[in-house]
């Protein structure tokens, strides 16, 4: 009797293991299936791509990659832009981001608190708005074009979530360790610099990564505001769609080096992405 | 002199409630620079005339003239219909897949697994929108991928892009396959941060399983289902470069969402006055989405 009741629970929880596997799995090739095909499609030659029933197997080649490194210019230019500006966005967000979030949290200003309000509320600006008065202002400045121009942008565009997530990570942190570091004679910058910021290690890195995610990806303002250039990878990228028709071999070859650094990085993303998130502005 | 000059400043700098000032200077006047002036600037450009691509006529006072030339247009009506049909169904899609998945997840133990699981859960969040837009207009070509999987399964080739209806489907589908990463990585550490002692002493009380769910584990989470709503709700009314590449707000603009109108007045049409008044208009929406959304929540937690 014994022995039959433990079967019975051994058959259900297989099966409900398996079921839940099952919807994983599935999940995941639901993700990663879009970019395993572009992959494939990249080292196809243009004949195996659109030929019904699909090739699994075919003959591999490299010339889209070559195409796309060697003798179309644009691309090595635009990753130079879509580096150089990434990280001098982030460099700077993180920095001045930094500093005032932990203003916001240490101290009071006059409002209370208004004005971090406010910065959560700059987040629900629609960035078309943004993006008409800041290429007249750039037209204007002559800066059109460059990459200060999107590095100035990108950085608006950062400052509200790297000071809002800082301020959480900051709060978290008793103020008493400073003070105690101030009463040994140390200035408030030294023991921001000295104690507290070993303390906010991952929220500084959870922040660097959503500054340089959010500037590699961005697209309406490196669509408005460049033209040749400062042109970055996304603007290079969407350029692959043309009125005489699509190469789209050597897209899909653009498409993977372009997304290549992401991919490598995700399990290093995924790592601080949802903590930080979560621990800077749920529990706020 | 200048050894007391620069030691009084020092002094006044040190003085415990001054250097907060100085903190949070760079950030102000970055942020008034480029978010706040432009703003205004934007907000006093609505009420005028100005297109760029006839300067010939000058920028003049048109007072209300460009908010009802906005209010008036079908093309207006058409796109905030057409952005919140998409936005609506998109997040709920996506909260209720990403709060299975979730579950799903967080019945597994080993942590391992849960992080290599994450690690690709996470890439249609992190690529690129408009990499993927062409990626899925690539897939759902008429003799792409995706339609030879269909017609394996005796649904058929569909013409994607081309319809207005099936490519409101398609952009959906982006949309979501996008999105859900998010709302379940989320609701996922939701999940991992319920403290299990209720759970231990609901099972002593024999509470089942589902009660559990509704009565403990849904409560709990509401702080995390706020964030994931909010935050996809703010994020999709404004989106602009997936729709961008995928159809280019076609076909015949039936999937033209608000930002890409928005771009498509002020950038191709050069009408600047009409852009920032339209601008000036999705804002609106947006806020009193937010607002409703808000009420909603307080009403409920009554």
């Amino acid at each position: 009797m014994g022995q039959t009741m433990r079967t019975k629970k051994g058959w259900k929880e297989m099966v409900s293991y398996l079921f839940l596997s099952g919807l994983i799995i599935g999940a995941m090739s639901i993700a990663i299936f879009p970019v395993f095909w572009v992959f494939l499609s990249s080292i196809k030659h243009e004949v195996d791509v659109f030929v019904i029933p699909p090739r699994w197997v075919f003959q591999p080649t490299l010339q889209n990659y070559i195409q796309v490194i060697i003798e179309n210019p644009v691309f090595v230019r635009c990753f130079m832009n879509s580096v150089i500006i990434a990280v001098s966005t982030t460099v700077i967000s993180v920095i001045i981001g930094s500093l005032a979030g932990y203003a916001l949290a240490r101290f009071r200003f006059w409002g209370g608190e208004i004005l971090p309000l406010s910065i959560l509320f700059v987040r629900m600006v629609p960035y078309i708005m943004l993006m008409l008065p800041l290429f007249l202002m750039m037209k204007s400045f002559g800066l059109l074009d460059t990459q200060i121009a999107l590095i100035m942008v990108h950085t608006a565009f950062n400052l509200p979530l790297v000071t809002w997530l800082m301020r959480g990570f900051f709060m978290a942190i008793p103020p008493e360790l400073e003070e105690s570091a101030m009463i040994d004679g140390c200035s408030r910058f030294g023991a921001l610099l000295r104690i507290v910021f070993p303390l906010v290690k991952t929220g500084l890195v959870t922040v660097i990564i959503f500054c340089m995610l959010l500037s590699w990806n961005e697209f309406m303002s490196a669509l408005t505001l460049t033209s040749r250039d400062a042109k970055t990878l996304p603007i290079a990228i969407k350029e692959y769609i043309r009125p005489m028709g699509i190469l789209w071999t050597e897209f899909c070859a653009f498409a993977i080096l372009m997304l290549a650094p992401l991919i490598i990085s995700s399990s290093y993303i995924q790592k601080y992405l949802v903590s930080g998130l979560t621990e800077g502005s749920v529990k706020q | 002199m200048n050894a007391s000059f620069h030691s009084r400043i020092f002094d006044i700098l040190q003085k415990r409630e001054n250097i907060k000032y100085l903190f949070i200077l760079p950030t102000g006047i970055f942020l008034f620079l480029t978010i706040i002036y432009p703003l205004g600037y934007s907000f006093i450009l609505s009420f005028h005339s100005m297109n760029l691509a006839k300067p010939y006529l000058g920028t003049h006072f048109v007072g209300l003239g460009n908010y009802i030339e906005c209010l008036s247009s079908q093309r207006f009506f058409s796109s905030v219909k057409a952005t919140l049909n998409y936005t609506a169904i998109v997040v709920s899609v996506q909260f209720f897949l990403g709060l299975g998945l979730a579950l799903v997840l967080n019945s597994v133990k080993s942590p391992k697994v849960t992080r290599s699981v994450s690690t690709v859960l996470i890439l249609p969040f992190i690529l690129t929108p408009v990499a993927v837009g062409l990626i899925w207009r690539f897939l759902l070509q008429y003799n792409g991928i995706i339609n030879y999987f269909l017609s394996l399964l005796k649904l058929g080739p569909v013409e994607w892009l081309s319809e207005p209806l099936s490519a409101r489907v398609a952009i959906i589908t982006v949309g979501v396959w996008r999105g859900t990463p998010f709302a379940m990585l989320v609701l996922f550490a939701g999940l991992r941060s319920l403290p299990i002692q209720i759970y231990e002493a609901a099972a002593i009380d024999g509470v089942s399983k589902v009660q559990c769910f509704r009565y403990i584990t849904l409560p709990l989470l509401i702080p995390f289902i706020n964030f994931v709503i909010i935050m996809r709700v703010m994020f999709e009314l404004k989106i602009f470069a997936l729709p961008y590449a995928l159809t280019g707000g076609g076909p015949a603009r039936s999937n033209e969402m608000l930002s890409l109108l928005g771009y498509i007045i002020s950038f191709r049409l050069f009408d600047m006055g009409l852009g920032a008044a339209l601008s000036y208009l999705i804002f609106l929406i947006i806020l009193i989405f937010i607002l409703i959304y808000l009420k909603l929540l307080s009403k409920a937690e009554r």
